[in-house]
């Protein structure tokens, strides 16, 4: 039984990552009306530029490192959807484009980092070390600090969206771009904002998750498709439906790694996602809309 | 006598499209459409649908791009100002698919109307006088818009717009789904906002609709503009106009 409860831990920790890197897929497809296929790939950059700032060339502290970090990873979201994705808006049949344009940045950082920083995986040592015990549960604590930051991370993105006029804006976009138009909300603007805010949100999943997984060139499409599922089961664009989701499935990840082995855990996210979509197609929390054209 | 659009600038018109053609993918959809709104006037676009009514409220207020031709809005070109800069001036588009925020609440997508400074400025006073047009939306304030009933929906749709304080609100078909009796009293508010000196522009399927409103009428006839004369003795108008005398074209199609 104690066990199990350290493997539930662990899947409720590891949920909550997934919840952030979730977070960013959804905003991006609720406002910009795209997927980006690059998110892993900008999972395993952000925690390669993290890796670089610390222990890799400049020693930074961690905290400053992420200080340093955060800018960036927003600068490398704004000019992907200033340069890469806002241009194709104008086409028909934009969105294949966009999200093809997307997959083939995916490869290009991928092998760049792969010439960078080489096929063996980067360690990346956690900031705290040993274990606490809960409950009479003994836990890692590096998991514990991961799982209550991604959850602050989580509840700021929340009060973000609902407290303040900004987070408004990108809900109204989400909702109607025309509407948001109409009331003058500068919509490119908004795409550009949540394309950054998606990548902050990838890149710093990747930098706590990296202790844990270590940093290697293709480790992000794991977490990438993981953020995928947790989307589509949530509902597409619902970002409290990714939230939900990534616990429900962190759950059943716990359950699975304890009873059958970790390998039969995309398997069974898999059969969970299609027995959800069975009932309830448009997913956990998402609205059931059609898409609404711009 | 107003219309024309080589007229020399005349400080009462509020707006003033020129000659404007307007293509949507490649059709055509409005042909050298010109008309004038004076401040304070309440004028009329009927056409039948799939006419460029909703084309051209969308055109000036920078919803969809013109192509050729021009828009003055208070004595300056607004063609290509992009929307922000437009509501920032004064000018909102009430859509006539309500486009309202479904998962937002009453409120919220009240104050979302008052997102520019322009309107932030007056929120509470905009969303109090809202409320009193409105005591419904009041009632449901904190209720999801997606739950509201078609003529709630129209209610908050004209609401929203009024909270960006408006000099002058494009209105696009409110009738839209309405009953009968619906659009009656909608068609009193909007009187009752033009009397309290908002400037309004308001498209419409029939004349017979909005005759007894209106201080002027023009025709849309595909993408072509006609009409725009003065009104007999227009019942709530404000003020007579110079040269009311003309008639009011009344032929249906």
């Amino acid at each position: 039984m104690q066990q199990f409860f350290e493997v539930l831990f662990g899947g409720i920790a590891q949920a909550a990552v997934y919840s952030i890197i979730a977070l960013g897929l959804s905003l991006v497809y609720g406002t910009a009306r795209t997927l980006n296929f690059a998110h892993g790939a900008l999972y395993t950059t952000g925690a390669y530029i993290a890796w670089i700032l610390t222990v890799g060339y400049f020693g930074l502290p961690l905290w400053l490192a992420v200080l340093a970090l955060v800018p960036i990873l927003f600068g490398i979201g704004v000019a992907i959807e200033r340069f890469l994705v806002r241009p194709l808006r104008q086409g028909k049949n934009w969105k294949m484009t966009a999200m093809m344009v997307t997959l083939g940045l995916a490869f290009v950082l991928d092998n760049a980092n792969l010439i960078l920083f080489g096929a063996v995986a980067k360690p990346m040592p956690a900031f705290i070390d040993g274990t606490v015990s809960i409950l009479g549960v003994v836990v890692s604590s590096y998991r514990l600090a991961v799982l209550i930051i991604a959850l602050a991370i989580v509840a700021l993105l929340e009060l973000f969206l609902n407290g303040t006029r900004f987070g408004w804006a990108v809900r109204a976009v989400a909702q109607d771009i025309q509407g948001a138009r109409q009331v003058g909300i500068d919509v490119n603007r908004i795409f550009a904002f949540t394309f950054g805010l998606s990548v902050v949100l990838t890149g710093l999943a990747g930098v706590l998750l990296a202790p844990i997984f270590l940093i290697s060139p293709q480790g992000g499409w794991e977490p990438f498709l993981k953020a995928f599922v947790i989307v589509v089961l949530g509902g597409l664009g619902s970002t409290r439906g990714a939230v939900a989701a990534a616990f429900v499935l962190g759950l059943v990840e716990a359950f699975v790694v304890y009873k059958l082995g970790a390998n039969w855990t995309m398997p069974v996210w898999l059969m969970t996602l299609l027995l959800v979509l069975m009932i309830r197609p448009q997913g956990l929390m998402g609205s059931g809309q059609t898409e609404v054209a711009g | 006598m107003r219309g024309s659009s080589t007229s020399i600038w005349d400080p009462e018109t509020l707006l003033s499209v020129r000659n404007i053609d307007v293509f949507y993918e490649d059709f055509h959809i409005l042909h050298g459409v010109s008309l004038d709104v004076a401040e304070g006037e309440l004028v009329g676009v009927v056409g039948a649908n799939g006419h460029g009514k909703s084309t051209l409220l969308k055109a000036v207020c920078g919803l969809v791009p013109i192509t050729a031709g021009d828009v003055v809005y208070g004595g300056e070109s607004i063609r290509g100002a992009g929307v922000p800069g437009l509501v920032a001036r004064g000018l909102a588009y009430v859509a006539e698919d309500r486009r309202l925020f479904p998962d937002m609440t009453v409120r919220e997508n009240l104050l979302l109307g008052a997102f520019l400074d322009r309107g932030r400025r007056l929120e509470q006073e905009s969303l109090k006088h809202v409320f009193d047009l409105y005591p419904r939306l009041a009632e449901r304030q904190g209720q999801l818009a997606r739950t509201l009933s078609g003529g709630e929906s129209q209610m908050l749709a004209l609401g929203r717009g009024l909270m960006s304080a408006p000099r002058l609100l494009a209105i696009d078909e409110p009738s839209l789904g309405l009953a009968p009796k619906l659009v009656d009293s909608m068609l009193a508010t909007i009187a009752g906002l033009k009397r309290a000196g908002t400037t309004i522009l308001l498209v419409e399927q029939s004349l017979g609709l909005i005759e007894g409103v209106v201080d002027r009428v023009y025709r849309l006839e595909e993408g072509i503009v006609s009409g725009g004369q003065a009104r007999p003795a227009a019942p709530p108008a404000a003020k007579p106009r110079a040269g009311a005398a003309g008639k009011l074209r009344k032929k249906r199609r």
